[in-house]
């Protein structure tokens, strides 16, 4: 018989089935509101900001500023909304990853605008207005890319007008690619430039890969999380087997490198440059640790091993054996960055899914995970990977050592790093979105202050990152008809509804996702805005420039035969007998990539003796000092 | 060294290259767009690239079963679960492939190991632990209460379980089984009641009260859901089926052997259907076609012994003893050692002139039935054979051994 017999058919057709009764949507004050899991974070946090306030004689550095939640007087109302594969019907999955923030001044009026990517219910551009004010902006803009699951977003000038364009990533909706006009108008050109395919995209960056002062772009894609059902909000609904996915070569999917042809088009030369890096992509970064001005590619692998390519004047091979013989197992967050002004890139790389394998207390936070998989799930030898964050700092020569738990930046849940001079004293401090939502528990953001090049310690209770605005720790998550609760409804159902009946609102812990750090106000220190899963984001403004005097310098690049935005350019400042490296890569934060300039704080120097630009295109300018610190300097890249 | 070249190579069986990729990915492409052949041969570069790769061989034998070539499955799914044992989705293909051929004993640990209801149920109940299958059903029945398979499967087993409770019953207590039991708790259904008198059993198997509860409980249910089929599901392959073997229960052969050809035009592949109707025909002594029967349900149920036996007993009949001799050779193989088709095997062996093979049979049925009714027949036609080879001392033997059974169960 070469026929499944109907009957059988009848049968195995009966697939799991969704649990369909649950609803989504806001919480009514009248139905009563269950935690799960019912974990006391306000003590737990009490308990933590105790313990970490008695480690302030180790502090180097200055701390004594704050961080304040202003988003309420930002004028903010911007909400992150999620699918219910991450809710109501709830699965481990991808979706649960979150989205991107990208910043860049999309009008040209000298102040930085902030894009926020939400799953659904469409992303939004808000305005700076100033004073620390913001205006919503999406409809006019024309980027709210409504009724596709978004990603992430990256700010690039792609021709070279002066204006920032915007790219959007989606899952299986289509990247997007947003022409800007120079006055915040965006105009959808993803057909004509030829960006097509629609994947599981995730992270996405410009940078100019053959240094024809035109911006490429890399797209990192997942892998296939999802299936054919659609649901509630126009999402393919995930796997129930999602995060076991990288054990199946059929739902695998490779990052794409479009080359910019100019005119806005762009060409997928993946397979011609010899980029094919195996693995599920969520992010990645670029730098030029050699020197020879050929940007370098690091593509993440969330579940296995990441991807270092060189690149030999536009071709690629892959490296990562001979640069850094281990990766983190389940790498999310990247940020190439001079830890310790020596003049060298080093490497950060946070591990979010090797914290995904066991739940472990605060006690246990700084410490790399136990992750009890085994070879097969692994995808390789334990011998392969880290289970934890990834330092690497770099000796020169292409070598590098790994220095995470000495550095102190191990943590738990972490997402992708933000960096930048938070105290303005020449030091690159560390701002880590981190944590899960639910079902887990409350984990809190982490802020690491570099205790000049020497290590990197705990100030987020100190700064007053955490506890959050008015110790909130849980939100309404979605609504929960126990009356219909089935016999084999997970713990995560059954465990709130018990001694329930009727509907009740869930509550789930916060957590953020993504960050940017750049100066909101216009006063010269550094704030943080974070967009946060399924709730509001935090505007977390500095006091800095109010409780001391700092002496800062934001660098613009303006390439004229490089890109316009500098981007792949080396900067070195001069002050106070102290130089500072920055390699502009545009890498804001976790699936984002702003258009800012470059903020180098400068300690007690008052003023700058001399800046170096390696620009993309070779040419290697100097601006000769004096120049007066604190203040915005642009420098055009001279022919 | 060898440890380190065997550790290179489990390290080189876990890489996935980009040319894996590729095929898997038209593989998947290929098979979503129904073009399985396409799928099947992309597949098989996958596990040509990577022999360890559980997922290769997993797809590979999905996209088999797909195109409904279950043998060429088994193996492939097979190897996914050596490599990988916990692939639930494997797991459940190869248990339903293993079903659908009716090889149920088979079928079981991997349905297990997925925990379905509906697909457990079914297993149970074609292995014959009823009261598992009543248990596995009724949680099946809760999410899709009117499914004809499901009710078909809980009503059939359901009435079996009354019935061979209630033999068990007259084994234990014979005064009891005539007594009325206890009424039924008010606001239970007869399923559930059955259900929560089964887990009782199984921690009390041989309590006359519950064997006496839940055999009346059990039949009122079995009757319940075959009305619950039939007035949800009128005209249904699965209706017909019930009708049919009430009809046939009633004696009424020629109205049960109409009602199985409506399920047979209304899907011909219903398992068991076919045997049914080759019995009914055999019963009628319509041998053409009670064979015919037999051999379309032995390609339904290629792993299933029961086709092949009765077609083996129907050739026999028919003077074909090579063809049934090739039938009972086969229900051995899938179901050795077991009595009553060793006994057979010895019959038609004879009948094919191959004593020798006969006396095998029959000699390995005797060490393991010892005591059976097919023992006894085996002894007294292992001493006929001896007789007719002129063997004397080993046909009085079993002539003794026959006659020592016979008194000991006062036959």
């Amino acid at each position: 018989m070469s026929v499944i017999p109907t009957w059988f058919a009848g049968v195995v057709s009966i697939a799991a089935a969704a649990l369909a009764v649950f609803a989504q949507g806001p919480a009514l004050t009248a139905t009563p509101q269950v935690r799960y899991p019912d974990h006391d974070a306000a003590a737990m946090l009490a308990e933590r900001k105790q313990q970490q306030l008695k480690t302030v004689d180790q502090f180097k550095v200055f701390y004594d500023f704050q961080f304040v939640d202003r988003i309420t007087e930002s004028g903010i109302t911007f909400v992150s909304h999620i699918v219910d594969d991450a809710a109501s019907d709830y699965k481990p999955t991808h979706y649960d990853h979150g989205t991107g923030i990208a910043v860049a001044d999309v009008d040209g009026d000298g102040l930085y605008d902030i894009y926020f990517v939400s799953s659904t219910g469409g992303n939004e551009l808000w305005k700076n207005l100033g004073g620390g004010k913001f205006k919503n902006i999406t409809a006019e803009a024309g980027v709210g890319v409504p009724g596709r699951i978004s990603v992430s977003a990256a700010f690039a000038d792609i021709d070279n007008d002066g204006a920032p364009d915007l790219f959007v990533t989606t899952v299986r909706g289509g990247n997007i690619l947003f022409h800007n006009d120079g006055h915040g108008h965006f105009t959808d050109i993803t057909i004509e430039s030829g960006i097509d395919g629609k994947a599981h995209s995730s992270g996405a960056f410009f940078f100019d890969y053959d240094r024809d002062g035109l911006l490429d772009l890399l797209v990192c894609n997942v892998g296939q999380y999802t299936g054919e059902h659609i649901g509630a909000q126009g999402q393919h609904v995930a796997y129930p087997d999602a995060f076991f996915g990288h054990m199946f070569p059929e739902r695998y999917e490779f990052p794409v490198l479009y080359k910019n042809l100019g005119h806005n088009r762009y060409r997928d030369v993946s397979a011609e440059v010899g980029f094919r890096p195996v693995g599920w992509c969520g992010d990645g970064s670029f730098t030029d640790l050699n020197g020879d001005g050929w940007p370098q590619v690091f593509v993440l692998n969330m579940q296995g091993a990441s991807h270092f390519y060189e690149n030999h004047a536009g071709k690629f091979t892959e490296e990562t054996k001979r640069y850094f013989p281990q990766t983190p197992w389940g790498a999310m967050g990247i940020k190439f960055f001079d830890y310790d002004n020596d003049g060298r890139m080093d490497l950060f790389v946070t591990d979010m899914h090797s914290d995904m394998w066991e739940n472990v207390g605060p006690e246990d936070e700084k410490k790399k995970a136990q992750h009890p998989a085994g070879e097969d799930l692994l995808m390789g030898p334990r011998s392969n990977f880290i289970f934890g964050n990834a330092f690497y700092h770099n000796l020169g020569a292409g070598k590098f050592e790994e220095v995470s738990d000495r550095m102190g930046v191990e943590s738990y849940w972490p997402w992708g790093p933000s960096v930048g001079d938070l105290n303005a004293d020449g030091w690159d401090d560390i701002f880590i979105p981190s944590g899960m939502n639910f079902p887990y528990r409350y984990g809190i953001n982490y802020l690491m202050l570099n205790n000049r090049g020497q290590k990197f310690l705990d100030a987020e209770f100190i700064l007053g990152v955490e506890p959050r605005k008015g110790g909130q720790t849980h939100t309404p998550w979605f609504e929960l008809d126990c009356s219909k609760l089935t016999r084999d409804a997970p713990d995560y159902y059954a465990k709130p509804c018990a001694g329930q009946t009727g509907k009740i609102t869930v509550m789930s812990a916060l957590a953020s996702r993504s960050a940017v750090i750049f100066d909101l106000d216009n006063d010269g220190d550094l704030d943080i805005v974070t967009n946060d899963f399924n709730s509001r984001p935090q505007v977390l403004i500095s006091n800095l420039s109010e409780r001391r005097q700092i002496h800062w310098l934001k660098i613009k690049l303006i390439g004229t035969v490089s890109n316009r935005d500098g981007l792949g350019a080396t900067v070195r400042l001069t002050a106070g007998g102290r130089t500072y490296m920055k390699y502009n890569d545009g890498k804001s934060g976790y699936l984002s990539q702003s258009s800012l300039p470059l903020y180098f704080g400068l300690g007690e120097a008052a003023q700058v003796d001399r800046i170096e630009v390696d620009w993309p295109s070779g040419i290697k300018q100097v601006v000769p000092g004096p120049i007066r610190a604190n203040e915005l300097l642009p420098i055009e890249e001279k022919r | 060294m060898a440890t380190s070249v065997l550790c290179a190579c489990l390290l080189l069986s876990q890489a996935i290259t980009p040319e894996m990729i590729d095929h898997a990915r038209a593989g998947a492409e290929a098979q979503e767009q129904g073009r399985l052949d396409d799928a099947i041969r992309e597949f098989h570069k996958v596990t040509e690239l990577q022999p360890a790769s559980a997922a290769g061989h997993a797809n590979l034998g999905n996209a088999y079963f797909l195109k409904g070539d279950y043998r060429a499955s088994i193996p492939e799914l097979e190897e996914a679960l050596k490599i990988k044992p916990n692939l639930m989705g494997t797991q459940r293909t190869l248990g339903v492939v293993l079903l659908v051929l009716g090889d149920a004993d088979r079928a079981l640990p991997h349905l297990e190991m997925t925990g379905a209801p509906d697909l457990l149920g079914v297993a149970y109940y074609r292995t014959g632990r009823f009261g598992s299958a009543i248990v596995a059903l009724e949680a099946a029945l809760e999410a899709k209460p009117t499914d004809p398979d499901l009710l078909y499967y809980f009503g059939s087993a359901t009435a079996l379980a009354s019935k061979r409770t209630h033999d068990q019953l007259i084994r234990i207590k014979p005064e009891t089984a005539s007594q009325n039991p206890s009424p039924p708790e008010p606001g239970n259904s007869p399923s559930a009641d059955v259900v929560s008198l089964q887990k009782a059993l199984a921690l009390k198997p041989d309590d006359p009260k519950l064997l006496r509860a839940f055999s009346r409980a059990s039949e009122l249910a079995s009757q319940q859901t075959f009305e619950k089929l039939l007035q949800s599901n009128p005209g249904s392959a699965r209706s017909h089926q019930v009708a049919a073997e009430r009809q046939a229960a009633d004696g009424h052969l020629r109205e049960a052997r109409l009602e199985y050809a409506a399920v047979v035009q209304l899907n011909p592949y219903t398992p068991d259907v076919h045997l049914a109707l080759g019995k009914l025909f055999a019963e009628d002594g319509n041998w053409p076609a009670a064979i015919a029967q037999y051999r379309v349900e032995c390609e339904l149920q290629p792993a299933n012994p029961e086709p092949a036996y009765h077609l083996g007993s129907a050739l026999l009949k028919t003077g074909d003893a090579a063809g049934a001799l090739e039938q009972f050779a086969a229900a051995d193989k899938l179901r050795p050692e077991t009595p009553r088709i060793l006994l057979a095997l010895g019959q038609a062996a004879l009948a094919a002139n191959d004593p020798t093979r006969a006396e095998a049979a029959w000699a390995l049925l005797i060490r393991i039935d010892k005591d059976g009714e097919d023992a006894a027949a085996a002894h007294v036609r292992l001493a006929a054979l001896y007789r007719q080879q002129g063997r004397v001392k080993e046909a009085e033997r079993e002539s003794a051994a026959y006659e020592q059974m016979k008194n000991r169960k006062g036959r």
